[in-house]
């Protein structure tokens, strides 16, 4: 009998213990994150209108180094050039998908941060870092500040700093999604260089069978390569670098950007021909677009 | 052991840990939370920046360790805009960018878009990956009305902010920095401390060698208004100085150590320097140019007029292997264009405009003192032997030949020193 009742005192305390420990919870009134409103300028009222409401992306053109890569020296881009380019990537980039994939395509898949660097981030081997995606969550631009009117007034330039580059790490992005055939793998397998990729040149490049020196670092590089170098050429070229590569060269190039065409058909519904029109018919719409004021 | 005696055990443990949880209650050591106090230092901080009327002076120091020494930028902050102003720019312009204040390593103030003129010093090349080792992200490390300890978060230099005097116009202010630093260009000063011969050297950066009694330190300084301040106390042979004026009409650095010592160092200009002054007979391609050889900047460089060259020109000495050299510059202007003298190989057909190329002298003879030219074997695949003046626009092209009178002085050999 005393060994029950010890038993039961014993099963009392343990229950009433527990509750003695729940009484306690209560919220705190305050919270612990800074809830009060920023102060918007008028480039990040802007920035809301045209990137956070329709498109959910976090445009970031002050420099965050937490959002940054620690291992370059790198300044923040200037505010002025920034909202040029803001105004450019809208209307060269996301509107481009926009109108060839339907804005619901772009608002799933586009990064949900853009984020500004104004210079360079410099490889000791010469090379320098244009862009970067993390995750498909992101995208990294540099080489902001050397944004000048002759740039602008240069599609080409455009598409070599930031365009060729946002539409590469858009198509990172794509295949993290929806893998591609991994026969493309296979085509240029013997032919990859890694970290060597420098050291060719374009001409070089093509004649083994790759769109741009990068493309011969890894099979991803390669895919997104092929990608990114069709939608921003013309035509013609398009047909140089087939010309620069030679026979070999230009059957090897076909061959892989056949599987990319069709992976971008099958898994995105979005035809690359029309894409590139799209995009050529914009770059020659350039010179319309207002960038000395936001809308 | 039977069930009931585990059971009756599990139950005992949990009765005291039960009791032990409910004894932890835990007090904050503050009366508010971390974030809160947090967000009440960077308000504080934030009133406190934007309090001076006319804005601080920022001692900034570039340079992992102080390496590049220190640089003046008057700043001022307003509702996430800052304005810069500094010596390394021109003194009337000012920069308008952004700032913030955050909290990452403590409150740190950020200047998160550019300005041409804060992150001037980390901005980074293909030759120079870290820049100058410039930081503009701070640790805000104390701040008050007259003073903020501001620590760099990459290259950790310290650097103090004041408030400039509100009457103090900004242009003027710097004006008076830039005129002390166009007076004072002579690389070399000494002077006697006690019995101590002392010499100060002036680097290429913001940072002045010290040597006394064999041995030499190297001392980060910012410019002020009447000359230089030492980013920490400078030992001078034996005394600690905070700072050196400048006197433009002695051609001095002055100073009082905290003991009392007085120091004044004088410009030091090589006697081999002086050797050079005077009248010089210059052969360029067999033909005799009379020349007149002056002091330019004391024992540092000349300047060489003849009536027979379209504009004089400036030869700069070097003291530590008495030679002279002759490399790209620009003469003057003519019309709308820059003319320059261009370093040529006349033998290949190739000319440069690019900076430290040029000839230099070899001494041949003393009495009369003869010197002959040869390439200084600055320029990678030629060899200069010539010159040539070419004009250029004020964006650098290069436009075409001088055209207002010689313009082409091939094979220069020889100069010898007629009085």
């Amino acid at each position: 009998m005393i060994k029950k009742l010890i038993y039961i005192m014993l099963v009392l305390a343990a229950t009433l213990s527990f509750t003695a420990c729940q009484s306690d919870d209560k919220l705190d009134p305050t919270s612990i994150f800074d809830t009060t409103a920023p102060k918007r300028d008028a480039l990040e009222q802007w920035l809301q209108e045209n990137y956070t409401y329709p498109y959910n992306i976090d445009f970031k053109y002050k420099m965050e180094d937490i959002e940054s890569n620690m291992e370059y020296t790198l300044v923040p881009a200037d505010s002025a050039k920034a909202a040029k380019l803001a105004i450019l990537i809208k209307y060269l980039w996301l509107e481009s998908y926009d109108e060839v994939a339907g804005i619901s395509f772009t608002k799933t898949y586009v990064p949900r941060i853009i984020h500004l660097i104004g210079s360079p981030a410099h490889n000791s081997n010469g090379t320098i870092v244009l862009g970067t995606a993390e995750g498909g969550l992101k995208i990294t631009l540099y080489v902001v500040n050397s944004l000048t009117q002759s740039w602008i007034d240069s599609p080409a330039t455009l598409n070599t700093y930031y365009f060729k580059t946002m539409h590469h790490e858009f198509g990172h992005i794509l295949n993290q999604k929806k893998p591609y055939d991994a026969g493309f793998k296979l085509i240029s397998e013997a032919s990859y260089v890694g970290d060597d990729w420098y050291l060719s040149s374009d001409e070089e490049a093509n004649q083994s069978g790759f769109v741009t020196p990068y493309a011969q670092s890894e099979p991803n590089e390669d895919f997104v390569e092929n990608l990114s170098v069709y939608i921003t050429s013309s035509k013609a070229q398009w047909q140089a670098i087939l010309d620069n590569a030679g026979t070999d060269g230009a059957t090897t190039i076909l061959r892989k950007f056949a599987i990319v065409k069709t992976y971008m058909k099958d898994s995105w519904n979005i035809d690359l021909d029309d894409l590139r029109d799209v995009v050529q018919r914009r770059q020659s719409e350039i010179k319309y677009l207002d960038l000395e004021s936001l809308k | 052991m039977n069930m009931k005696k585990i059971i009756y055990c599990i139950l005992l443990l949990f009765v005291a840990f039960g009791f032990q949880s409910c004894v932890d209650d835990e007090k904050e050591v503050f009366n508010k939370s971390a974030s809160e106090r947090m967000s009440e230092a960077l308000a504080n901080y934030s009133k406190i920046l934007q309090s001076p009327k006319n804005g601080w002076r920022l001692r900034y120091y570039a340079g992992a360790d102080y390496a590049y020494g220190g640089y003046n930028m008057l700043v001022s902050f307003a509702d996430g805009k800052a304005n810069v102003a500094s010596e390394i720019t021109e003194t009337d312009t000012i920069y308008r960018s952004g700032y913030d204040l955050i909290s990452n390593q403590g409150p740190v103030l950020t200047f998160d878009t550019f300005n041409p003129v804060m992150h001037f010093f980390g901005t980074p090349s293909s030759s120079s990956l870290d820049g100058y080792q410039g930081d503009y992200e701070f640790v805000i490390m104390s701040a008050s009305a007259d003073s903020v300890v501001l620590k760099g978060k990459k290259w950790g230099n310290k650097m103090v902010m004041t408030p400039m005097p509100e009457k103090t116009e900004w242009k003027s202010y710097l004006d008076s920095i830039v005129n002390i630093q166009n007076e004072n260009i002579y690389p070399e000063y000494v002077g006697t401390i006690g019995s101590k011969e002392t010499k100060l050297s002036f680097t290429q950066y913001h940072t002045l060698e010290i040597s006394s009694g064999g041995s030499s330190s190297t001392n980060s300084y910012i410019c002020n208004t009447k000359g230089i301040e030492f980013n920490t106390p400078a030992d001078i042979a034996g005394h600690t100085f905070n700072s050196l004026s400048w006197n433009n009409v002695d051609t001095t650095f002055v100073g009082t150590a905290t003991d009392g010592t007085k120091g004044s160092f004088k410009i030091y200009i090589s006697p081999e320097y002086k050797k050079y002054i005077g009248t010089w007979n210059i052969t360029i391609n067999g033909t005799i140019y009379t020349a007149n050889v002056a002091q330019n900047v004391p024992g540092q460089s000349f300047t060489v007029k003849s009536t027979q060259l379209p504009y004089p020109f400036v030869a700069n000495y070097s003291s530590t292997d008495d030679k002279v050299s002759v490399l790209t510059q620009d003469l003057g202007i003519f019309g709308e264009y820059t003319v320059k003298l261009c370093p040529w190989d006349a033998n290949a057909g190739y000319l440069t405009w690019s900076d430290n190329i040029g000839m230099e002298s070899t001494i041949t003879s003393k009495d009369p003192l003869t010197l002959t030219f040869a390439n200084n074997g600055r320029w990678s695949s030629y060899t200069v032997n010539s010159y040539l003046l070419y004009l250029f626009d004020s964006a650098g092209n290069r436009i075409g030949k001088y055209t207002g009178g010689n313009y082409k002085f091939p094979f220069v050999t020889k100069a010898v020193k007629v009085q």
